[in-house]
This record gives C-alpha cells, sequence and structure tokens, in this order.
C-alpha cells in the first residue's frame, strides 16, 4: 500500500497565527511571534500548533486527548477562553496563555492555586466508607450527572472568564468550583452541607452575567443548573440568606416592589394610554421597578419614542416587580405569585405585544415568565415580550426622519441579560448608527458584567462595585462622552460606581438618547 | 550521580501513570498501608486514554443468561485463546463488586427507573454487560478516582515523566524521573514499583497520539518481559476527514444504521461479510476497508465513507447525538454529508508478562492496565478494557505493598544507570547541530511507516522492510539525536526526543513478533498467512532484552480452565476472528 498523503500537505491555502513565545526563566518579557501554517477545511488551532511541532518549532502547550475529554488544551483564543482542539483555525488569531495563571512557558500555566482550591473543597462524596452495595440514585441526580456533571471537563475555561472570579477568586470559588460541588452535593452518599459550602464559597457572588456558559465548550451553564437551584435551597432552608436580599424579598412581598422610589413613582403619573390615530402598533410597557423608581427619565423617554414611531402604548399602573430579583436570590415561591399576578394585568389590557427597556425584566419574561406559566397554568403567555431595541430595529420601519443630529461620542455597554440571555447585541448598535452625529466607540471587551446583575449589588454591593471598576476601566479607554447601553440595572451601577471615582462621561438608557435625538 | 539528581523521594510504592490503572493501584496499595506516590508525566485526571473511553466497562452479567463464564469464553475467542486464563478468570469472577465501590468514591452510572444498571452490548460480548455513564463512562471513572486519590492524600507528582526502573540483583530498588517543569531527574528510592503508563499506539497514527508506551520500554530494559506485543488493535471507523475532528466514531453509528462505502458509492461489506455487514468485527472491517483502499476505492481523502444521511434527520439528532454534535462543532452536518473515517490503532493487546499478583518476572516490578499483557490475549473485547483497570489495579496495589512491607528497602541504587540517564539528556541537550538530528525529523515519517507496514494487514517483505528502518534509526539516527531547545522549562523537544528512545523498542519488539508469528489470529493478520494456524501457533511470543538485545521464547498458552483443543468448532478451523457461539 502507498502511503496516503496527509491532508496537510495540500493545504487550502496558508494562515498566520501570533504567539507570545515566554520563557520566564530567560525572557525578561514574552515576545509576540508569528508563524505562518497550512490551512485545511476544519483544520484546529491544536492541529496548528501539531504543525508547528514537527516543523521543530516546539511552543509548549499541554494536551492530550484532542477531542475535547481532557481540558487539557484550553487557551485564550483572540481574548476568548477556548480549548485549541475544539477551535477550528482562522487567519490572524491569537494564541495566549490563560491570564488567571502564573505562565510558566508560552501557553503552559501554573494552576497550583486551582489544584489547592479544588482539594480544600473535597469533591468525594463525604461518607464513613463501609461498603455500600445497596443504595438508591435517583432518576433526576442520573439525568443530572448525565446533562451536566459528568460533562465537565474540568478545562478552566469558565474560570477564566467569570468576571467574579477576576475580581476575588479567594471570595468566589468559580463556576467551575461551584458545579463540582453541586456534583458531589447530589450524590446519594455524600453526608457533608455542600449548600453551605457554596454559601462560604461566595454562592450569592455570581452575577447570573452567563460568560462561563456561553464559553464553556460543553454548553454547561453555572447560573442556570447550579447557582439558581443552589440558592433556592438557601431559601427553603432559611440559611445564608443575606440581608440585604431578605430586605428585597420583603419589599417585594409587601408593595410589590424590588427598591424604594427616589423622587415619584413613574408609574404614579404617567398617562395609562396614550392613545393615538392610526397606530402602527399597540403594545404595553412594563416599566420595571427600576425605571418607575430611579431612572423616571427612562421610562419617560420610553413613552416618548413609542409614541414618535405612532406606537400607541398602554402603562397598566398596577404592574408589579417583575420576578427576576426573586428568581436569582431564589425566593421562587414567591416569585411565582409575582409572575401570575403581572399576567393577569397584562393580558387585560389585551395587547399582543409587551415592551420593557429593563434586560432583566426582558429575559424574566421571556424565559421564566413562560416556564412558570407552562408549570402552573399549562399554558403560554398571551403576549410577545421584546426589548426595546429588538422591537425597533426588527418589530416595526424605525422613525428615522425625525432624527435629529446630536453630536456625541458614545460607547455601548451590552447587558449580560440582553446580548447573552436575549442575543440582542446587533440590535441596539444599529440603532445607535441611526442618530446622525452619534458615534459609537466599542470599548474592550464590552460584553463583560458591569456587576449589576444576579443580586450581588443588593447583596454584597462593595463586591459588585469592584467589578464594575473592572467595566469603568475599558469605558474610560475609549474616552467616549457617554457610555449607553439598554438596562436600569447597568445603568444605575455603572453611574454610581463612576461617580464615586469621577469620570466624566454620562451614562444612560439607549431610548434616552433616542429621545433627545426626536426632540432635536 | 549527584550531579544530576535534584530531588530524591522515597516511598514504599512508586505508581507510575495517572490513569484508571495507576490511581485504583494507588488507591489500594494505600489502603494496604503502603507509603504510595503517583508519578504520572501528565496531569492526574486529564492525561491517558481513561477519560476519554466513552462506552462503559463490562461489569454486569444481570442478563439471565449471562455469567462470569459466558463473558470469560466471550474473552477467550476475543483473544483468539492467547489470553492467560487464569487473569481472565479473576476479572470475569471480581467485576461486579468494582461498581459500587466507584460509585463510593462518587461516580454515578446509568440506571432504569427500578434503580438497576442499564446495559449496552458491545462487539464481541454475546450479552448485554457494560455498564456505562452516558457517553462519558471513563471521564466518570477516572473523576472519581482521582478525587479518592485526592481524599488519600496520596502525593501525586504531576508531569514527571518516569524513564527507567533501577534494578539490583533483579529486585526493584527505584526509578529515575525527569520533571518537565524543571527538566530536573528526580530519584527515588522504592522495593515496589507499579507500571501503569498506559499503551502504544501512540507509535502509529492513533487517536491515543500522546500514548508512546513508555511502560513496555522501561519494563524491557528493567528485566521483565513482554508478551504478546504482535498484537495491535484497529478500530475501524476513526475520523479522518473533515480534518479537525479526532478519536473515533462509536460503534452506535453502525448499529443505528450507518453505511460503509467506497468509492463507487457501493456498500462493499456485502462482498466480504453479506450477512453481518458494517455489524462484524472490528479487525474483519479494519481489513476490509484496507482491502478497498489499497484496491484503489477509497474515498475522496483515502478513507472509507461512513454515512447516516439515508437515516431520518430525528434518528440522528437523538441517538447519534454524540456524534453529530462532534461534528457539528467543526461546522461538518453529518445528516447532509458522509463522515470519511480510517482504520485506526486503538489498543495495545500484549503487555508487560505477569503472574497473577501482577508482578514481573523482575521482583518488586508490577505492571497493571493496558501496560500488561495477558488478559485480552491478541484481542480485547471494548469495554473489557476499564473493568481491567480497577480489577488488576486492585490486586496491583495489595499486592506491591504487601512485597514492599514486607522485604523493606534493601538493594543498593545503581549509580551507573542513574548516570547514564543524566549524560543521556546532556547529549542530547548538546548533541552536534551539523550532524544531528531532531526528534521530529523522526517521529513523523516513523510513525507513517508503522502505519504502512505494521498496519492492520502484514506481510514479509514490508515487516522487513520496518526492522532495517528500526536498526537504521538505532544505527544512524539515535546516535545524532539532539535537541535544539536549550531551556529547562517545559521543553517539549526534550520529551519528544526522550520518546524517540521508546519508540525504537516498541517498534523493534512488535514487528520482530509480527514477522515471526506466521499466521492469521485475532488482530494479527497476515496477507502472506491469511489463516489462522492452531497446530503452529497457539502459543504466546514472549520477548525480553539481554544486553541490549531482544531474545524471545514462546511460552504455552494457558489452558487452566477451558482447553481449546476440546472446542473443534475453534480448534479446527483457520478462520482468525472467532466470537463465541454462546
Ligand atoms: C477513544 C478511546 C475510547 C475507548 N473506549 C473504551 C471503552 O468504552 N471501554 C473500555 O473498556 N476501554 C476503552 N478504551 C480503552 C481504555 O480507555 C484504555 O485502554 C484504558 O483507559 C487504559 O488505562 P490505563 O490506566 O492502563 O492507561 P492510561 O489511562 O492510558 O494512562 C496512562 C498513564 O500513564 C502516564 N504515563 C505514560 N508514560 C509515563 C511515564 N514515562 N512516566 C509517568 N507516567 C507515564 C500517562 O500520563 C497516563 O497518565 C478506549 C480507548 C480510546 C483511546
Ligand atoms: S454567571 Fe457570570 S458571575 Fe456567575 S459564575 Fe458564570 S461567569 Fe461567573
Ligand atoms: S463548566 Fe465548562 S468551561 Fe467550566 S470547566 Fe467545566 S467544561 Fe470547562
Ligand atoms: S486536548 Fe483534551 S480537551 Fe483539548
Amino acid at each position: 500500500m502507498t502511503a496516503y498523503i496527509l491532508p496537510i500537505e495540500k493545504p487550502e491555502k496558508m494562515v498566520q497565527i501570533h504567539v507570545p513565545r515566554y520563557n520566564p526563566e530567560v525572557d525578561a518579557t514574552p515576545e509576540m511571534l508569528t508563524y505562518t501554517v497550512p490551512f485545511v477545511p476544519t483544520m484546529t488551532v491544536m492541529q496548528a500548533l501539531e504543525y508547528l511541532w514537527d516543523q521543530g518549532e516546539y511552543i509548549a502547550f499541554r494536551s492530550n486527548c484532542r477531542e475535547f475529554t481532557c481540558g487539557s488544551c484550553a487557551i485564550l483564543i483572540n481574548g476568548e477562553p477556548r480549548l485549541a482542539c475544539m477551535t477550528v483555525l482562522q487567519d490572524g488569531m491569537k494564541l495566549e496563555p490563560l491570564s488567571l495563571f502564573p505562565t510558566l512557558r508560552d501557553l503552559v500555566v501554573d494552576q497550583t492555586k486551582l489544584l489547592k482550591k479544588y482539594a480544600n473543597l473535597r469533591l468525594w462524596p463525604d461518607n464513613p466508607r463501609v461498603c455500600f452495595d445497596d443504595f438508591q440514585v435517583s432518576p433526576q441526580t442520573i439525568r443530572r450527572y448525565g446533562d451536566i456533571y459528568s460533562r465537565c471537563v474540568e478545562c478552566y475555561c469558565c474560570l477564566e472568564a467569570c468576571p467574579s472570579v477576576a475580581v476575588d477568586w479567594e471570595s468566589y470559588a468559580g463556576p467551575m468550583l461551584m458545579i463540582q460541588l453541586a456534583r458531589v452535593g447530589e450524590h446519594p452518599l455524600d453526608q457533608e452541607d455542600r449548600l453551605k459550602m457554596a454559601v462560604a464559597n461566595g454562592l450569592y457572588l455570581c452575577t447570573t452575567c452567563k460568560k462561563c456558559e456561553e464559553v464553556c465548550p460543553l454548553d454547561i451553564s453555572c447560573p442556570r443548573d447550579v447557582t439558581e437551584n443552589f440558592r433556592a435551597q438557601v431559601v427553603d432552608r432559611g440559611i445564608g440568606l443575606l440581608k440585604g436580599h431578605q430586605e428585597v424579598i420583603a419589599r417585594i412581598k409587601e408593595n410589590g416592589k424590588y427598591t424604594t422610589a427616589k423622587g415619584k413613582s413613574f408609574l404614579e403619573t404617567v398617562r395609562e394610554k396614550e392613545e393615538m390615530g392610526n397606530p402602527v402598533d399597540r403594545v404595553a410597557f412594563f416599566v420595571g421597578c427600576l425605571a418607575d423608581l430611579h431612572l423616571q427619565d427612562s421610562a419617560s423617554a420610553m413613552v416618548d419614542v413609542l409614541k414618535r414611531n405612532r406606537v400607541e402604548v398602554v402603562t397598566p399602573k398596577e404592574q408589579i416587580c417583575c420576578g427576576s430579583p426573586l428568581i436569582r436570590i431564589g425566593e421562587v415561591g414567591l416569585a411565582e405569585e409575582v409572575v401570575l399576578k403581572n399576567v393577569d394585568i397584562l393580558e387585560r389590557s389585551g395587547v399582543e405585544r409587551v415592551v420593557t427597556i429593563c434586560a432583566h425584566c426582558a429575559f424574566t419574561m421571556r424565559e421564566d415568565w413562560t416556564k412558570i406559566l407552562a408549570a402552573k397554568r399549562g399554558r403560554s403567555p398571551k403576549f410577545e415580550v421584546f426589548d426595546i431595541s429588538e422591537y425597533l430595529a426588527r418589530k416595526i420601519q424605525i422613525n428615522t426622519e425625525d432624527l435629529k443630529p446630536l453630536t456625541m461620542s458614545v460607547t455601548y455597554h451590552d447587558p449580560c441579560y440582553l446580548n447573552r440571555g436575549l442575543d440582542v447585541s446587533k440590535e441596539p448598535r444599529e440603532l445607535l448608527k441611526k442618530i446622525p452625529g452619534v458615534r459609537l466607540i466599542e470599548m474592550e471587551k464590552s460584553d463583560r458584567c458591569c456587576g449589576g446583575g444576579g443580586e450581588v449589588k443588593d447583596g454584597a454591593p462593595q463586591f459588585a462595585k469592584a467589578i464594575t471598576s473592572v467595566k469603568i476601566k475599558s469605558i474610560q479607554k475609549t474616552s467616549a462622552e457617554a457610555v449607553v447601553t439598554a438596562c436600569p440595572h447597568c445603568v444605575e451601577q455603572i453611574a454610581e460606581v463612576s461617580a464615586d471615582s469621577g469620570a466624566s462621561y454620562q451614562c444612560f438608557n439607549i431610548v434616552e438618547l433616542l429621545s433627545r435625538s426626536y426632540q432635536g | 550521580m549527584e550531579h544530576w539528581v535534584k530531588e530524591v523521594v522515597e516511598c514504599d510504592v512508586l505508581v507510575v501513570g495517572g490513569g484508571g490503572a495507576a490511581a485504583f493501584s494507588a488507591i489500594s496499595a494505600q489502603e494496604d498501608k503502603a507509603r504510595v506516590v503517583m508519578a504520572d508525566k501528565g496531569q492526574l485526571g486529564k492525561s491517558g486514554c481513561t477519560p476519554n473511553a466513552h462506552g462503559g466497562m463490562a461489569v454486569a452479567h444481570l442478563h439471565p443468561e449471562d455469567s462470569w463464564r459466558v463473558h470469560f469464553e466471550d474473552t477467550l475467542y476475543g483473544g483468539g485463546f492467547l489470553n492467560d486464563q487464569r487473569l481472565v478468570e479473576i476479572l470475569c469472577k471480581e467485576s461486579l463488586r468494582f461498581i459500587p465501590k466507584l460509585e463510593t468514591f462518587g461516580a454515578i452510572f446509568d440506571r432504569d427507573q427500578n434503580g438497576n444498571y442499564r446495559l449496552r452490548t458491545f462487539g464481541g460480548h454475546s450479552k448485554p454487560r457494560s455498564v456505562y455513564s452516558g457517553d462519558a463512562t471513563g471521564h466518570e471513572l477516572m473523576t472519581s478516582l482521582k478525587r479518592e486519590v485526592m481524599r488519600r492524600n496520596i502525593p501525586i507528582l504531576n508531569e514527571m515523566m518516569i524513564l527507567c526502573v533501577l534494578v539490583d540483583e533483579g529486585r526493584v530498588t527505584g526509578a529515575v524521573g525527569l520533571d518537565k517543569a524543571s527538566s530536573n531527574l528526580c530519584l527515588f528510592r522504592t522495593p515496589a514499583i507499579i507500571l501503569a503508563t498506559g499503551g502504544g499506539v501512540g507509535c502509529w497514527p492513533a487517536a491515543a497520539e500522546r500514548q508512546m508506551g513508555d511502560g513496555y520500554c522501561m519494563a524491557l530494559r528493567a528485566g521483565a518481559e513482554l508478551v504478546d506485543m504482535e498484537f495491535t488493535q484497529y478500530h475501524p471507523t476513526h475520523t479522518w476527514w473533515p480534518y479537525g475532528v479526532r478519536g473515533s466514531v462509536s460503534e452506535s453509528v453502525r448499529s443505528e444504521g450507518g453505511q460503509l462505502t467506497n468509492s463507487r458509492g457501493e456498500r462493499f461489506m456485502k462482498r466480504y461479510s453479506p450477512e453481518r455487514m458494517e455489524l462484524s468485527t472490528r479487525d474483519f472491517i479494519s481489513i476490509c476497508e484496507y482491502r478497498e483502499i489499497t484496491e484503489g476505492r477509497g474515498s475522496k481523502s483515502q478513507g472509507i465513507y461512513l454515512s447516516v444521511t439515508h437515516l431520518p434527520p430525528e434518528v440522528i439528532e437523538n441517538r447519534l447525538r454524540t456524534v453529530f454534535n462532534k461534528y457539528l462543532v467543526y461546522g461538518y452536518d453529518i445528516r447532509k454529508e458522509p463522515m470519511e473515517i480510517r482504520f485506526r490503532p486503538h489498543y495495545s493487546n500484549g503487555g508487560v508478562l505477569v503472574n497473577e499478583r501482577m508482578e514481573s518476572r523482575v521482583s518488586g516490578l508490577f505492571a497493571v492496565g493496558e501496560t500488561a499483557g495477558g488478559v485480552h490475549g491478541g484481542n480485547r473485547l471494548g469495554t473489557n478494557s476499564l473493568i481491567d483497570l480497577v480489577v488488576f489495579g486492585e490486586i496491583a496495589g495489595r499486592e506491591a505493598a504487601d512485597k514492599a512491607l514486607k522485604q523493606g528497602h534493601t538493594g543498593k541504587i545503581d549509580r551507573d544507570a542513574v548516570r547514564e540517564e543524566g549524560e543521556r539528556i546532556e547529549r542530547l541537550v548538546n548533541g552536534n547541530p551539523r550532524e544531528g538530528i531532531r526528534a521530529m525529523s523522526i517521529r513523523r515519517p516513523h510513525t507513517e511507516m508503522m502505519d504502512l507496514y505494521m498496519g492492520v494487514f502484514r506481510n514479509e517483505s514490508g515487516m522487513k522492510k520496518m526492522v532495517e528502518e528500526v536498526e537504521k534509526l538505532k544505527e544512524d539516527d539515535l546516535p545524532r539525536l539532539y535537541v535544539a531547545d536549550q531551556s529547562k522549562r517545559y521543553n517539549y523537544e526534550l520529551i519528544d526526543a526522550l520518546e524517540t528512545f521508546v519508540r525504537v523498542d516498541i517498534e523493534e519488539v512488535s514487528t520482530r513478533g509480527a514477522l515471526m508469528r506466521k499466521e492469521s489470529r485475532a488482530t494479527h493478520y497476515r496477507e502472506d498467512y491469511p489463516k489462522m494456524d492452531n497446530q503452529q501457533w497457539l502459543k504466546n511470543l514472549v520477548f525480553s532484552m539481554e544486553n541490549g538485545e531482544l531474545k524471545h521464547r514462546f511460552k504455552p498458552v494457558d489452558k487452566s480452565v477451558l482447553d481449546p483443543e476440546n472446542i473443534p468448532e475453534f480448534f479446527d478451523s483457520d478462520f482468525p476472528w472467532h466470537e463465541s457461539e454462546i
């Protein structure tokens, strides 16, 4: 038999990759080198590195299975943590070692710190080790092991990407370790109180930003599958609930609002119906607690923008908190009550579409409400929910004629619940580009969490602020005059911490910018 | 000697490796009160083949017609009756009690609504008996073992490549290792060593390309014997094209109706095995694929087409979810396009010759897992490996601990051998670049040659060519081998060079063995001797090394439980691939 020709010997094209070569023993700093490698369709980054080995360029990197089961090969590829064996090679890719750990050489990092944390969590079933021949494992446990826990290859991508780990790994163990804690906690032979361990390891420091889920090569979601589950158990068992969260729950129980008013409530002043002849559409406005009680300007701007687009707006005055804070805290029972009440109110208004200006509301209404309604009433809501950017960019023909120039440079921050939650990131940018005179300057990692979500800011405000500080640095780097976003939680968090640090830019919701432009 | 050695570690039992067999041995040795140290070339839990095993582990004789004896016979038929029957008996009788044990360590295996383990059937097993955890059985096994190792605080030296075993008067006294992080040598003083370094298919272009067979080489050079090394298992459906997808394509693709076709679109298996078609044994399909490719009917990229495009999309999306998703990651949709696959080496069936205590003929030197030979004979049945790791891991650990504690640290450290290791590394790093040769210039061509001459289809002239190549490698290349990278930290070129020495031994032993065995049996198929010859060849081929030269001997097969001569369907037949009829 003649030797076969390796596909790599007849490449489709040549591509370049950039790798910092670094041996801290002898080099002062990493030297970024560029290598040219052949490309065949579907070829991976790892195959490119292997090709270089074959050429005598022994770039140091770890690997073993080459089919995403061992988790050895995580590196930063164009700044995002990914498995080299799972990432298809593209021209110009930049490969770097994970930044969470010290670099030992080239792409190899020192994971000692992680291994210590791992050992400290005692991730084995804690029991007296007599022989257990006959114990039961519930079908649910088997399912969760199969769908979630056993699939984690411990690649550390999620740890690298997590904004909470980045600010303080001592306080928050991070997604992978939370998943592993949940894994062992669900084992029928484990007798240790894993919930208490989770709380002690920062259960309430996860902003539920879903970045870990986005980077996980196995699509495991820590916030959905682990964090919220654990938090629900905290509430059930009445242990470890933070003071700030108890207050949130108490407020919602008492008057249906997540926070107390600063100034006059928007809902008290707004006209319930903005009627007009020949509307292009008719929608209900779900205001959300923050826009109602703290950021009333954005709520007014919203009504203005809708009117200028000839959309008839109904704003039901009895609407209450969407339930998001309760679900993030783990108070699922109360959340269900709140949701059902809101559904009734909105359905009574008879509209088919509901629009929001809050990423948390939009996500919760679309995802959690649907689930709760299906479970409780066996049906789906009679209305569809849209975030305002999505609505303006996709649902109607936006009125661009009346947009007047605003000379301003802005940068856009992606709210996690909008971007990763509902996959809305292009729409707000399209809108910004429609406003004459507005110049969009993208910041580094615009999708990085601002610290405003997951109820961290009510439970552990200092920790949330530390996350925000990282965000603020990327905003400042752009020198933009304003940071625009699409969620009151982000607006409030960024504005507050920016003010503390004396930043000069403004911060507001995208509808405010639109409304200003309409007003000229 | 001190000049080379930067660190000395003393222990009762040194476990070499960080896969399933290593972890279980370490646990068992510690259970028996020995001070254990593990040294892994990679990282515990991430290295070796164990975390990559998907399918299952053959343990549970829960089917009403199944028993240890049925499992035993299946295993012998698979192995062409070359197996060590005493070991197979232990494997099949002991297996079931390990599942609860692994669950105590933290694993969870799939069960049905009534709490009974779910079972899968694998090729060669006449009954469903493989317990599994979804498609991540090996990963689940490894996760639980790793944590048990951590719970017991067993010291583990990650990224420590053991280079040689030190022996004094036929007894283990220690080992030398290379710390990848610093390139420093580490001396281990220990009366017992368990080699659990996995297989050696990395000498071929294999899925497990990182498994080079270090343990075989170390055992051979320490005076132990290797058995059945001519038998390398091929997996018939290994990914080939699209290029980015690696690893094997699960057997389930064929059991769900996947079709193997050649460049003419013909389901060629109908010419070779009209009844069983795509469901024939791994080796047989590999050989048919080989024929098609050599006769010019290979696929576009000189593989074979494996197609599921005729199946309803729902079947592909649900029942073949793992494979479907795997291809989708690389942007390839197997609902619309065929996969191109190729046979690839998958498992080293042979290994270190051991007794029922898993000890080699060198006192204190144990071998277990894929490193040990004998259990699987000429061919391992699917899912028989993972259970082998734990059953024999337990024995090896216990026996090694026993030996170490009874015997204590006696015997001298062979200082010359340690110095030789140091000098070998110095020679590599300071070699003369002008006439020198670097490791990658040997690795790639030799990998391809092993596929070409020592592949699934073998003949005298090819293997002779390979022997010549090995001689050339030994005489011309090894002395000139040098490492261009001068740094000490994570010098992967140095590792590549050190593995070249391992490669020489693996290539030589397996090729010489295969050349000698003038018949076809189990995974060893010879074009020039296509028939099984029970008169001449129902015996094991055993290699040892004396003064750097390979020596061989024949060992009669073990018939302590079942004498193949009493099974005329097998004994009188000359067909190389048998399966149990039960
Ligand atoms: C893709 C795939 C799927 C498989 N599926 C199955 C299945 O479903 N069922 C089944 O039963 N079997 C399966 N197998 C086979 C099975 O996985 C292996 O045979 C088994 O895991 C080998 O285990 P081990 O502990 O002997 O060696 P390995 O798990 O390979 O471990 C070897 C260890 O030795 C270390 N090592 C190597 N050299 C040195 C050295 N010089 N110094 C120190 N350490 C060293 C390595 O780092 C590694 O930790 C599969 C194999 C593959 C490749
Ligand atoms: S959701 Fe965000 S904060 Fe929470 S674990 Fe994942 S990355 Fe970290
Ligand atoms: S959860 Fe995902 S990203 Fe995190 S370690 Fe596990 S596999 Fe990797
Ligand atoms: S090499 Fe194992 S996950 Fe990439």
